[in-house]
């Protein structure tokens, strides 16, 4: 009798009990994939794209892009633009920290820009052309007349060369950021990546890096603004040849990923629901060695850019991410209000017959056409299968010999740097948002001059004409001429604007990407 | 109540009681387990099925919003007409590829100011391929819509579309809308995939709880969710819902009726209830059969127990239950033993009775005899004591005995001390008076020479002179003999005379110990010597001074001429404190650190004229010493050998 009661008792009980669920609270913790490992953290020192978004969440600019592409107070509180734009002065916040609890200071900044000016040759003379007499500091190290005055602990005033209008902007770049005192004088670039010295002012700080794999960033404690980080860490994962995206994106090991080709998005299930699409202010671009037999042809160049198929390239290859363009700059920009370009005049249309014509001609004048040429390309990045088009519509449509080739980065710019190739099929991301981001790769000290190695002095004249403020015609026509340069040479050959496929846990919330394409994870968190 | 009708009674209650428990834990049980399992599958269907539902909203909102983006970046919006048909040619592609990549199959983008300009692709054929289509008639619906809050879903129910809508804005004006259908067919048949039971379908509500979609419209059940979280299961309405949430807010629900789900339960309680009451009926006669068969022989027993209990022995149980093999048997049969048992333990009783009062007057005359006995022992303890007593008396007379024959011993002992008091005397003055009479017996010859020569005339002065110088000699001779016999004799009278205290003093000891040092290094001048001399402090003896000085000078002398060792500092120490002991009593201790005694000389070294250096001195100082001690001081001195000789000297003080 008692015993039965007592096994009631249990029974019931248990019933009682299989009711209760305990859920779990969610960790904010954000695993991040990157296409590959930066070789430079050093924010002054920085150029690979991947490695501006670590460097864009851990330090901070003056001046930021937000979510709907206006200027926003960061680092400095407010500004005052003075003299014709031509006089900027930063009021700092007098509560921004180190992540060692240092203040940040006028100091800083100015320490730091002069140490970009010393350290960088691409954004240092960029920068050094901006800045008045800055041209002089960067080839001579003469600090008389700089621009760059500390009136106080917490002010900053930089005057420019000539007017400058878009020079908030061009500090927008993450690369424009100070650096701690103690790096000032030092040329090495490994302390940032050094958890015990790698001091930083922005929302994040770095913890830990483990080489080859991830470095991990903590939410910085003396952030003026750390009330409104709210993930605890993100851990910036390095992709390698062996990382197996899908399993790792559908085994939840990691939670987005920065850049995935669209061949690689149909690998992933349901993945329609995570990708964001999001316009990068990033042209693809076919890029010719002018030191090369082939192509230092003009008439081959312009062979190759008559006979492509941008449109097929993106609605078949990249389904769609991205827009055919054969122009550099793309149409995220304005100037003085007016679109920099029109979408409804993109000049994609392919004519093959005349690219055949001249590829005769060029046969005829004694040029061999049936050489094997490579077109390279960055693995792990988003134009492999692009190049891979191109290879096979080459040599079906022109009779031509070439092949596709991937190439690990470090090895790309080597080879690019030495001039050891005939075409390279490349993207450039702007830095800031501006025309000038994309035109002043080109000229005495461009990037992609010193890549395909051709310079003009007539182009580097419109250069130093626009950043004087000599030019005839308006800012905006004289942007365009400068480009037209670039396109009427064939010097590279513009294939369309990148669309940046990311792959995103829907969960995460409050996160956007720039319109340099720079991801901001400041205020994300994870929902449930 | 007999235990017939108490065990029919309690077997009746106990399956009522089974009964009534039985009920209640299969309903509660049932009703449980079938809410439980209705509820975990009402969670796993709104689960999946909202977790799919979510990934086509996600990603047909995902493809608005990129196609939206696409727009705004590329649209001139201070453009014409013109510009605007050229625009929408270019974009096509932009928004047919949109279309493909939504899970609809589905894309627009659409002008309000001018209703013909819009570029529109749709799955019509659902063959899986968009094609491009025209649907003049939605612009008029779009236009009144509400976008101020952004892009919407939007739920067209004539048409039965569902449409996820974005707005354009150029400032403030609403420009344009893209939008992407979603295919309702295609949620009515992911809903109408899942069924529970006749009356669970799965259904869309709004978030404000108006159904969007119902398989079976009178079915429906509005209602808002009631919590914030993603998932619920509510009750009421005489149904149970599960409510999931979507990511637009909407919300996919399963309402299954609480009559269906508990709609086996009725039959299942009358069913036990049947059985309960069938079972009663069967336990109530079997209860009546079980208690007559069972109590009857108890009774019977108890009856025959109770006859017990009164004093009646004489009981013959019955055979039938005698020879059984059950518990009944065995409680008769040890009923019967019992009976026997008790019957036979009252004889015995009765017995003992008997026998106790002999026993006791056995004891009696024991205890008696044990009396004398132990007064017979304390007679023969008297005798033994007075035996004792005897025997001590014995023991005192023997020690009287003992006491004399002490006496004598010490007689003996002084009779030695004489014989060798003798042969001292004889021995120290054998030598001058032989001496004597050999120097007289000389001297007779010489005298008988010279009367000899004078009655011859046969007198040389030579002779005479000769004679002169010889009897000089002689004389002094006999001189110095009888001078030391004189000696002898002198201390011989000293060492006889010494008399108990004459002048009591205070004795400035350390001056007369100082005094006598000095007297007997002037009489040893060939030997060097040393003293260290302690004094308690505050210390006072009272006695004779003369034979105090006395006493130390022989102690000195004694080290001088006994403890010196040649070519050695002689280094006495004298220390002098008050007894801890005795009282009234000072103690002196004299050590030097000459060659010592040995043990035979030690014992001897008091008695007069005993000497370890036989013919060099007289053999009386230390004789002395002790007479002084034992005379004037009445106290005692003890001798060791210790490096050199150490006397340890106890004084009585004397009254002044």
């Amino acid at each position: 009798m008692r015993k039965l009661f007592i096994i009631c008792c249990i029974m019931l009980f248990l019933v009682s009990c299989s009711q209760e669920k305990e859920r779990t609270p969610l960790s904010q913790n954000l695993r991040f994939l990157l296409p590959s490992e930066p070789s430079i953290l050093d924010p002054n020192q920085i150029s690979e794209s991947y490695a501006s978004v670590i460097v864009a969440n851990t330090f901070e600019p003056l001046v930021m892009i937000d979510k709907e592409n206006n200027l926003m107070p960061a680092a400095a509180e407010s500004w005052e633009i003075q003299n014709n734009n031509s006089e900027y002065i930063f009021h700092l916040r007098k509560d921004a920290k180190w992540s060692n609890g240092d203040t940040v200071t006028a100091s800083d900044f100015k320490n730091s820009f002069m140490r970009i000016m010393i350290t960088s040759e691409t954004n240092g003379s960029y920068l050094a052309g901006l800045i008045k007499n800055g041209q002089a500091y960067y080839e001579s190290n003469l600090e008389t007349g700089l621009g760059i005055e500390v009136l106080d602990e917490f002010t900053l005033k930089i005057t420019t060369e000539s007017p400058t209008p878009f020079f908030l902007e061009v500090l927008t770049f993450s690369g424009f950021v100070p650096v701690h005192n103690f790096v000032q004088d030092n040329v090495a670039t490994d302390w940032a990546k050094n958890p015990d010295k790698a001091v930083s002012n922005g929302p994040f700080k770095l913890v830990s890096y483990e080489k080859g794999k991830f470095i991990r960033v903590e939410k910085n404690p003396y952030y003026w603004d750390a009330e409104a980080v709210k993930l605890d860490s993100i851990d910036f994962m390095f992709r390698n040849d062996n990382s197996d995206m899908m399993s790792m994106y559908t085994n939840k090991v990691i939670d987005g990923i920065y850049e995935i080709t669209p061949f690689e998005l149909k690998m992933i299930p349901d993945s329609e629901a995570v990708t964001h699409m999001d316009m990068l202010g990033s042209t693809a671009y076919i890029a010719f060695n002018h030191e090369s037999e082939l192509f230092r042809h003009f008439q081959m160049r312009q062979v190759i850019a008559l006979a492509l198929d941008r449109d097929v390239i993106v609605e078949d290859v990249l389904k769609g991410a991205g827009i055919a363009s054969s122009y550099f700059v793309p149409f995220n920009y304005k100037i003085e209000g007016v679109n920099f370009r029109d979408y409804t005049v993109l000049n994609t249309e392919q004519n093959l017959n005349k690219a055949r014509t001249l590829l005769q001609e060029m046969k005829e004048a004694n040029v061999d056409t049936s050489k094997s040429v490579n077109i390279y390309y960055k693995l792990n990045g988003p134009d492999g299968e692009t190049a891979q088009f191109l290879s096979e519509q080459l040599n079906r449509d022109l009779g031509l010999n070439t092949q596709a080739k991937g190439l690990e980065w470090d090895e790309l710019y080597d080879l690019t740097m030495n001039g050891a190739y005939d075409l390279l099929l490349l993207g450039w991301v702007a830095d800031y948002p501006h025309p000038l981001s994309f035109l002043g790769t080109f000229g005495k000290n461009g990037v992609i001059s010193k890549m395909i190695r051709w310079y003009d002095t007539s182009y580097d004249l419109m250069a130093d004409a626009f950043f004087k403020n000599l030019h005839s015609s308006n800012s905006l026509e004289h942007l365009r001429s400068m480009e037209d340069i670039i396109l009427n040479g064939y010097h590279i050959v513009p294939l369309y604007y990148r669309k940046g496929l990311s792959l995103i846990d829907w969960h995460l919330k409050d996160w956007y990407r720039n319109s340099s394409s720079v991801y901001i994870f400041k205020e994300a968190y994870f929902d449930q | 109540m007999n235990i017939r009708r108490k065990i029919g009674l309690s077997l009746a209650l106990l399956s009522l009681f089974t009964g009534i428990l039985m009920v209640l834990v299969t309903n509660v049980l049932s009703r449980s387990i079938l809410k439980d399992r209705s509820e975990s599958f009402l969670a796993s269907i709104l689960t999946e099925n909202a977790y799919n539902l979510n990934l086509q909203m996600r990603a047909v909102e995902q493809v608005t919003t990129a196609l939206l983006d696409d727009v705004q970046l590329t649209y001139n919006f201070q453009s014409n007409d013109d510009y605007r048909e050229i625009y929408l040619s270019k974009i096509k592609t932009v928004v047919k590829i949109a279309s493909e990549l939504s899970p609809s199959k589905s894309a627009f983008l659409m002008f309000f100011d001018h209703k013909e300009d819009f570029v529109w692709y749709a799955d019509i054929n659902y063959n899986g391929v968009p094609e491009e289509n025209f649907v003049n008639d939605r612009v008029d619906q779009y236009e009144k819509l509400d976008f101020s809050k952004g892009s919407i879903w939007y739920v067209d129910e004539i048409e039965k579309t569902v449409s996820y809508l974005s707005p354009l804005y150029n400032g403030d004006t609403l420009v344009a809308i893209v939008g992407n259908d979603m295919n309702f067919n295609m949620i009515e048949y992911r809903l109408n995939l899942s069924k529970y039971l006749s009356s669970g379908y799965l259904y869309l509500k709004d978030e404000n709880g108006n159904v969007i979609y119902h398989p079976k419209s009178d079915l429906s059940r509005p209602g808002k969710m009631t919590t914030d979280e993603d998932f619920e299961i509510v009750a009421d309405q005489g149904a149970v819902t599960g409510n999931h949430r979507l990511v637009n807010n909407w919300i996919v629900s399963l309402s299954i009726d609480s009559d269906e789900i508990y709609a086996g339960l009725d039959f299942l309680t009358l069913m036990t209830i049947i059985i309960i009451l069938v079972s009663l009926i069967i336990v109530l006669i079997y209860s009546v059969m079980f208690s007559n068969r069972i109590g009857k022989p108890y009774v019977y027993l108890a009856e025959q127990v109770e006859d017990v209990g009164h004093g009646n022995y004489d009981i013959e149980l019955d055979k039938d239950y005698f020879q059984r093999s059950d518990e009944i048997g065995i409680l008769t049969r040890a009923l019967d033993a019992m009976i026997q048992k008790q019957k036979e333990s009252f004889q015995e009783i009765q017995q003992y009775n008997v026998n106790l009062e002999q026993k006791v007057q056995a004891r009696t005359e024991e205890l008696i005899e044990a009396n004398d006995a132990l007064e017979a022992s304390f007679e023969e303890v008297e005798a033994q004591k007075s035996a004792l007593m005897e025997s001590n008396h014995k023991l005192a007379a023997s020690l009287e005995e003992v006491e004399k024959t002490r006496k004598q011993l010490v007689e003996s002992e002084k009779l030695a001390s004489t014989r060798y008091l003798a042969i001292g005397i004889a021995h120290n003055l054998n030598t001058p008076v032989g001496n004597m009479l050999s120097v007289t017996s000389y001297i007779d010859n010489r005298i008988a020479e010279l009367e000899t020569k004078l009655n011859n005339n046969q007198l040389s002065k030579a002779f005479l002179t000769s004679f002169i110088s010889n009897y000089k000699n002689a004389s002094k001779s006999v001189t110095v003999s009888l001078e030391t016999s004189k000696v002898l004799i002198d201390r011989l009278i000293g060492l006889s005379m010494i008399n108990v205290g004459k002048n009591t003093v205070q004795i400035e000891m350390e001056d007369v110990i100082n005094r006598q040092f000095e007297i007997a290094k002037l009489n040893h001048p060939e030997i060097s010597s040393n003293l260290s001399l302690m004094i308690e402090n505050n210390i006072a003896f009272n006695g004779d001074l003369d034979a105090f000085s006395q006493m130390i000078y022989e102690l000195l002398d004694n080290a001088f001429i006994h403890g010196y060792q040649e070519s050695e500092l002689l280094m006495i120490q004298i220390v002098v404190y008050e007894s801890k002991i005795e009282k009234d009593t000072i103690v002196i201790e004299f050590s030097d650190n000459g060659k010592g005694v040995t043990k035979d000389v030690l014992d001897e070294i008091f008695t007069p004229l005993y000497t370890s250096q036989l013919s060099s001195r007289h053999g009386l100082g230390l004789a002395t010493v002790l007479n002084l001690i034992t005379q004037q001081f009445n106290g005692t001195i003890e001798a060791h050998v210790n490096n050199g000789l150490t006397f340890i000297i106890q004084l009585k003080n004397k009254e002044v």
